[in-house]
């Protein structure tokens, strides 16, 4: 125990964070739980953090670089279609991501916290636009399809939460994301 | 302080949901909501056991008005697009039951609430399933579309959340539910 207590690093700390935030929201967070399953000390946790906003902070910063290197991975795809379909394939395949961002927002955030989900929210927006208007949409028309696209995106992990055999799984997902990115890139 | 000695179980059903979409399940507390309502805590448990009972009683409240009354309502319209039209539109225009969704989605796993929400979002799911066969989509498609068209309904709060800014003005919501009703109920292909 004392040994994985220092040999513990910050992504360590942060890592368990987002995990607690998936499972049972912010406000599950809470340093000492976090420091038992750990196996360490609290004291090793205010070596690397000075409160647990702090942590807090730090999880949510973690958590918005995973979205930019996503972002990062997929941008170089000339095919805009392609680009989506990879983007939300990569994202549908971690349920872990989508669990922080439901829980992100299913009780009004902290300030810190606050900021880093509007950043996160219109990075993704703007990226989804792009990809639309690259489509051939003009810029009103790609920025509500990023919308719906997005908001669409974030609620299929609430409806999955909310009624879990309700949801398609395996190849039967896939045609699912099939059809939603059919409907908002179809042209009327 | 005022006595408020007719105060019925309802009454203390609404003031819990309105306390969980505001800040959620974890921040209901029954001294906190005694005080809000002007009374003592011996009146609270003259009507629920403990804190979970209410938390019960507010859930089914919420199916009952948020859900039931509604689809009875709307079960009426007889042009299926129609129909959609004036769910989404009803759905959509307030922020503040999408937020009661998404604080007792979050505790879908509670033992509770767990079940009345399965409940609740199978009931929705069937009756929009219902609407886009009838616009003539296939079973399988239409499955699909009332998915998306929920995920859609849930996602919109947490993006409202997100980023208040992001979404379409209030004035401009209309034709934003018809750009998403169009893709919806569009055919496949």
């Amino acid at each position: 125990m004392g040994l994985a207590a220092s040999t513990l690093h910050r992504e360590d700390w942060t890592n368990a964070a987002l995990a607690a935030i998936a499972e049972g929201g912010l406000s599950a967070v809470a340093v000492e739980t976090l420091a038992t399953r750990l196996g360490a000390s609290k004291g090793s946790f205010y070596w690397h953090f000075s409160d647990r906003a702090a942590l807090l902070e730090a999880a949510v910063l973690a958590w918005e670089e995973t979205v930019e290197r996503a972002i990062r991975d997929f941008a170089p795809v000339a095919d805009p279609h392609v680009r989506l379909r990879l983007l939300f394939e990569n994202a549908f395949r971690r349920p872990h991501a989508g669990k922080i961002e439901a829980a992100l927002t299913a009780e009004p955030p902290p300030p810190a916290v606050a900021v880093v989900l509007k950043r996160v929210t219109r990075r993704r927006v703007a990226f989804l636009a792009a990809a639309l208007g690259e489509m051939g949409f003009d810029e009103p028309s790609a920025r509500r399809r990023a919308l719906i696209l997005y908001s669409t995106y974030l609620g299929t992990f609430s409806t999955q939460q909310a009624h879990p055999r309700g949801m398609p799984r395996g190849r039967a997902f896939g045609a699912y994301l099939t059809d939603l990115l059919e409907v908002v890139t179809a042209r009327g | 302080v005022a006595r408020t000695p007719q105060l019925k179980p309802d009454d203390w059903a609404r003031a819990a949901l309105e306390t969980i979409a505001e800040r959620g399940i974890g921040a209901l507390s029954v001294e906190r909501l005694a005080g809000q309502l002007g009374v003592s805590k011996g009146s609270f448990y003259w009507h629920f056991a403990d804190r979970a009972a209410l938390i019960e009683a507010a859930a089914l409240y919420w199916e009952e008005t948020g859900t039931a009354a509604g689809q009875r309502v709307m079960q009426a319209i007889e042009d299926p697009r129609e129909r959609l039209r004036c769910l989404f539109a009803d759905a959509f225009a307030y922020p503040r039951a999408g937020q009661v969704e998404a604080a007792l989605t979050a505790h879908a796993s509670d033992p509770v609430v767990g079940p009345i929400i399965r409940r609740v979002t199978e009931s929705r799911l069937a009756f929009t399933t219902q609407a886009f066969l009838e616009l003539g989509l296939e079973l399988p498609t239409a499955k699909h579309r009332a998915l998306l068209a929920y995920s859609a309904y849930l996602g919109m709060f947490a993006i409202r959340r997100a980023d208040g800014r992001a979404l379409p003005a209030r004035r401009n919501l209309d034709a934003y539910l018809a750009e998403l009703l169009a893709m919806l109920a569009a055919p496949t292909g």
